[in-house]
């Protein structure tokens, strides 16, 4: 009864205001988040509304049709149980008092729909026109970074590497978008030699898309998996949009990442390889795993590179070597080439490795949201020494109709590595706990109810030597 | 899911050492064990009882005006009558209670007054019962029932308020039996007020003077020479297991008071300076020997006074004469001495889950003791 209650709670207009931020107006998304949950109240957790002009626009019109409704549903009641045989009326009023807060909530998306087809649409036509003029207006190396997962990690490896060398501009963070492409397009300055930019996958087309603007000349692909199946259905229409970017470069200027399976078996034949074994020649041996940096050598005919890097991981050495490929390819010798791995270190939420009081080693890697990325993570932990190894996750988003298998597959992953597992309760955990005990997992479960508190407290679950790897997060979108 | 009721603050000096206690020792681990909920439930320094679930949030505490977010929250009253409830003002529902987490510290809590009537409302408690907890908070009686079990503690003598009051005289041919320097305490105080430490005999009257405006007990005792000063946290019921011998570092004072130990860092380094300056050190840095020493001599402490739960014994070593000395028991260590017990490898969840079923295990135990009997005693009147 009261989480029923609360869609007549005053805060429900910015709660569902806040979630149509959340999932970025895409209907789709907003409506599977407003079809499937119950307590309204308990919505806002990770977040407030940020009070943006179409966010403004968007709670004053709700309320608006709140007042409206409230005062006709009230006139009708009035009027009905007045005026003798109008009843029914009386009923209409309740109901329509009754079902206010799910009208509202289905009756926003049409400004939202509206603003993104006579505003919204047309302006990004008007943006890729002017970052396409731009991109071409001076001869670049650009550099074009696409796959399923490991893009940002990919591109800041390129951008500190080639950075010791070239001037180098690169699109900030995760931003992929095309208005964020038109944006950097925007800032750039034409003293700059090499260009970097990542491509995000949302529908199937975007990519060549991106690649009709920003005309790159080497393609990078980091690998194919199904974190984005909910958008594109199979993986073959995500692989179809990825591998655009191939096609676009053609196979000479293509690198493909030589240890994700899938992405392998569908690619071009000439395109260049590069994995923890081998990139473009280069042999790689040596390599060194700990809590603290990642090492190995590279060799090519005469030429070694001793490459030594913070970032944490196995599966680092084939993008680092790739960077160190690539940039020995545009020129950068030896000692720029070590210098730039060597200033190459975590990015925010990426495996990035905090020591804390208490000598406890927390491994951030919440940016991660797929299956590849679970198993990169469960590799380090079998590399490394710790007093106990604890994995923590609420579970991976958009995995469509695999969801369960891919939860399964988590769940035994995990429980042949960790001596303790935490999963923040949601959808996904019954999943995982099957995969856990089919992996005869024997170490202790804790199931937590209050992600925020976890997170700020996570000091009380450890001991000194705990080794925590934190992955993947859910934002309220997914609750 | 149990219900376990922290109960913190109260009139004490130690007042917001146990806010702090019951919030981030006992409060935000217990919300990630399964199995218990928290119900706080705060004393103010007059004595009023209040449960909110806002009082589980330091920030309660450390912003805004304490004192009028109090006013405007009703009081509870409790119900000892088929267990402990939590009595509610107006249309509030009343809250039976499964368990309570004792995180009081000193005067109204710790020192035994607590649990007595926790054991009237027959309700499972974590922590030393009421007997244990009344010897380990005066100093005197701890010494007496220590030594009755063996145990070495520096000379001292023992008087009260009413004998230095009818013969001042006698007491201090007493205390000429000591050497100095000396540290006169008040017997029932904790984190080190109103101890002195003095050299002559007008310090050491000085010193006794400013002790009986605080307590009408006293001891002094003997200053170890060669001191190095290490702390013991226990756990447990009939078989207690020890944590790290923890070590605490010197600091232009000889000893810490109220000032060193909770405002600047303390001996765990924590305190308003951010836990930069360090008074301890984890493990302590003493010979095996001596190790093991302060282990045996903390669990034969623990076992002597009947402590159950936790505890944390202090401890004064003679590094020439490689002699452990007694110093005092504290029932309800601050913080409860997590610091201490994560590092010997015992998560905050763990600990207070731990003591949560130690406290079962004693109650449960505790039950089985015949208590009441038929007689016809009454017959005969």
């Amino acid at each position: 009864v009261k989480s029923f209650l609360s869609a007549y709670k005053p805060n429900f207009v910015t709660t569902i205001v806040y979630m149509l931020q959340q999932t970025e107006y895409r209907t789709r998304y907003y409506l599977k988040w407003l079809w499937r949950t119950h307590d309204f109240a308990r919505v806002q957790t990770r977040g407030r509304l940020d009070m943006t002009t179409a966010a403004k626009a968007l709670v004053f019109g709700a309320w608006a049709l709140t007042f409206f409704v409230v005062a006709i549903g009230a006139y009708l009641v009035y009027y009905g149980l007045n005026s003798g045989d109008n009843t029914f009326l009386a009923f209409v009023g309740l109901f329509a008092i009754f079902s206010l807060p799910f009208v509202v909530a289905h009756l926003l998306l049409i400004p939202t729909w509206l603003g993104k087809f006579f505003i919204i649409t047309p302006m990004r036509g008007r943006q890729d026109v002017i970052a396409h003029g731009i991109f071409t207006s001076h001869k670049w190396k650009k550099i074009a970074v696409a796959g399923s997962f490991g893009k940002t990690t990919m591109k800041q490896i390129l951008a500190t590497v080639l950075g010791e060398g070239k001037k180098v501009a690169f699109t900030e963070a995760n931003l992929n978008t095309s208005v964020a492409h038109y944006r950097f397009a925007k800032s750039l300055t034409g003293k700059e030699e090499v260009l970097i930019v990542e491509y995000g996958e949302y529908v199937p087309g975007d990519i060549s898309g991106f690649n009709t603007t920003f005309r790159p000349d080497i393609g990078i692909i980091t690998g194919l998996n199904e974190a984005h199946l909910e958008n594109f259905g199979t993986l073959e229409a995500s692989a179809d949009n990825i591998l655009s970017l191939a096609e676009f470069v053609g196979e000479a200027g293509t690198y493909i990442n030589g240890d994700s399976e899938k992405l392998v078996m569908r690619s071009p034949n000439e395109a260049t390889t590069y994995n923890n074994k081998e990139v473009d020649g280069w042999k790689i041996s040596s390599i060194r795993v700990n809590t603290q940096k990642t090492s190995f050598t590279m060799k090519k005919a005469n030429k070694t590179i001793k490459a030594s890097s913070s970032l944490v991981g196995k599966h680092n050495v084939g993008p680092l070597a790739m960077a160190a490929a690539l940039a020995s390819n545009l020129g950068l010798d030896k000692k720029q080439i070590e210098s730039g791995l060597a200033k190459t270190e975590p990015y925010e939420h990426r495996m990035k490795p905090e020591m804390r009081k208490g000598h406890v080693l927390v491994i951030d890697d919440t940016y991660n949201g797929n299956i590849d990325g679970v198993r990169v993570g469960v590799e380090f932990l079998s590399d490394i020494n710790a007093k106990r190894k604890i994995y923590v996750t609420p579970g991976l988003v958009e995995q469509g109709k695999r969801s369960q298998a891919v939860h399964q597959e988590l769940g035994q992953l995990v429980g042949k590595v960790a001596d303790m597992v935490v999963l923040m309760k949601n959808s996904a955990t019954e999943d995982i706990k099957v995969g856990l005990k089919k992996s005869k997992f024997k170490g202790k479960l804790m199931e937590i109810d209050d992600p925020l508190h976890f997170y700020t407290n996570l000091d009380q679950i450890t001991v000194s030597g705990d080794v925590v790897l934190m992955q993947n997060d859910w934002t309220d979108a997914y609750h | 899911m149990k219900k376990v009721a922290v109960i913190f603050g109260s009139r004490s000096a130690e007042h917001d050492v146990s806010v702090v206690t019951a919030i981030n020792a006992v409060i935000s681990p217990m919300k990630l064990a399964s199995g218990y909920q928290p119900i706080p439930v705060y004393i103010d320094k007059q004595g009023h009882w209040y449960s909110d679930k806002s009082l589980g949030n330091i920030e309660f505490f450390t912003t805004g005006d304490v004192k009028q977010k109090l006013s405007k929250m009703k009081r509870i009253n409790i119900s000892l009558n088929d267990g402990l409830k939590l009595i509610k003002p107006a249309m509030a529902r009343d809250q039976a209670i499964d368990m309570v987490f004792p995180a009081t510290h000193g005067t109204f809590g710790e020192d035994g007054s607590l649990m007595g009537l926790l054991r009237m409302a027959d309700v499972p408690f974590v922590g030393c019962d009421m007997q244990a907890a009344a010897v380990a908070m005066d100093k005197g009686l701890t010494k007496i029932v220590t030594e009755a079990y063996g145990l070495q503690g520096p000379e001292y003598v023992l008087f009260s308020d009413r004998d230095y009051g009818e013969d001042p005289k006698a007491v201090h041919e007493r205390l000429a039996k000591l050497k100095f320097p000396l540290f006169v305490k008040p017997t029932h105080l904790g984190s080190s007020i109103a101890i002195t430490r003095v050299e002559n005999i007008k310090q050491l009257e000085n010193a006794i003077e400013l002790a009986l405006h605080y307590d009408n007990g006293l001891i002094v005792e003997e200053a170890v020479p060669n001191l190095i000063e290490v702390t013991v946290p226990v756990m447990g019921n009939d078989e207690p297991v020890t944590a790290l011998v923890e070590e605490a570092l010197k600091k232009d004072a000889d000893f810490f008071d109220f000032q060193t130990k909770y405002m600047q860092g303390g001996k765990k380094g924590k305190g308003k300076s951010g836990g930069k300056n360090t008074y301890s050190r984890l493990p302590a840095d003493i010979s095996k020997d001596l190790y093991k020493k302060s282990e045996e001599m903390a669990l034969a402490a623990y076992k002597a006074i009947g402590a159950s739960g936790i505890a944390r014994v202090d401890l004064l070593i003679d590094s020439k004469k490689n002699t452990v000395y007694l110093n005092e028991i504290n029932p309800l260590p601050g913080s409860l001495y997590a610091h201490n017990w994560k590092k010997a490898g015992v998560s905050g969840v763990d600990l207070v889950t731990k003591l949560l079923e130690y406290a079962q295990d004693y109650y449960n135990k505790q039950k089985k003791l015949e208590t009441v009997f038929d007689t016809n005693y009454l017959a005969q009147f």
